[in-house]
């Protein structure tokens, strides 16, 4: 989500109580520490 | 909830997009009403679907995620305009029925229209590239269905870089509609389709990219703790590049992370 040039992610649910943390995701939001290592993990 | 405008397109979307690939397969009818009345009740108005969904499933044909899609739509009383549906043409949904030539276009789309119950699509993609199609084609297709009020922008998925940019650049020459549009696969264990040239592209035209296997179905969720968690699961087998033990390796170091942030998997999965 916080990625350049990406819009949106596409997320999916199969049940109901999976979609408690799909909904939240927007307002989380992640430090600089996080989204480094976030970054990182990925490389 | 602050939505984001789809590149160029007059659309915004939420900023979460729900793949409707599971309607039909792993949440039946009773149980997509409830995940799509969640989803929207909560503000989010971005459903991603495909013409082909869920034909994988023994007994499906195709065309099953859509149906329920349309039954919602008609069955919530949801205003139309207040839900983005995204949808795809291109795959196989039967003997002489896929690609990306016109005239499978022009029938593929009244297919979607009539299980989306719908007159009008927001986000048209051509699902795959057709090797045996021109740009030229299908971006004419395209236009006329744009010209026809059957679709809002058009797009693509599963290109590359210079597929894209000779689908941009054959728009502009013909002065047709351009793909305003992308559908890269893309997460935070498999970038290397999407970063570099293709994001810069994308950054450049002002295209708006919606990112499918996002969480390399279910993967990076951390769900899958070992292979004997993915047997058996319907999800298990779609995550085509995502090894058990890579993603276990790649899984491991982020743990303090996920504990000192007191979120998901999931969620710093999509932030990432």
């Amino acid at each position: 989500m916080t990625r350049r040039g990406v819009t949106a992610p596409i997320a999916s649910a199969s049940r109901p109580e999976q979609m408690d943390t799909l909904l939240r995701a927007p307002d989380i939001e992640l430090s600089q520490e996080a989204l480094q290592r976030l970054q990182e993990a990925g490389e | 909830m602050h939505k984001r405008r789809l590149g160029r397109t007059n659309i915004e979307i939420s900023p979460v997009v729900f793949g409707g690939n599971v309607f039909g397969w792993t949440a039946d009818e009773q149980t997509s009403f409830a995940l799509l009345d969640r989803f929207v009740g909560a503000g989010f108005n971005a459903i991603d679907t495909a013409d082909v969904y869920s034909a994988w499933v023994d007994g499906n044909k195709g065309g099953e995620s859509e149906i329920i899609i349309g039954n919602w739509l008609k069955r919530a009383g949801v205003p139309r305009e207040d839900v983005v549906i995204i949808t795809k043409v291109g795959s196989e949904m039967g003997p002489g029925k896929k690609g990306l030539k016109e005239d499978w276009i022009m029938e593929a789309v009244e297919d979607s229209l009539r299980r989306l119950q719908t007159d009008y699509l927001d986000v048209y993609l051509a699902h795959w590239p057709d090797p045996d199609t021109d740009y030229d084609e299908t971006i004419g297709a395209f236009t006329r269905l744009r010209e026809q009020g059957k679709v809002r922008a058009i797009g693509a998925s599963n290109l590359d870089a210079g597929q894209l940019a000779e689908a941009l650049r054959v728009a502009e020459h013909t002065g047709r509609a351009r793909y305003d549009v992308l559908q890269p696969e893309y997460n935070l264990y498999d970038r290397s389709g999407f970063e570099g040239a293709l994001a810069e592209l994308c950054v450049e035209h002002d295209i708006g990219v919606i990112t499918y296997f996002s969480l390399a179905s279910g993967f990076l969720t951390g769900k899958y703790k070992s292979a004997g968690d993915a047997e058996g699961q319907a999800r298990g087998g779609m995550s085509r590049n995502t090894s058990m033990s890579a993603a276990h390796a790649f899984l491991q170091p982020l743990k303090p992370l996920r504990q000192k942030q007191a979120n998901t998997p999931r969620q710093s999965r999509l932030h990432g």
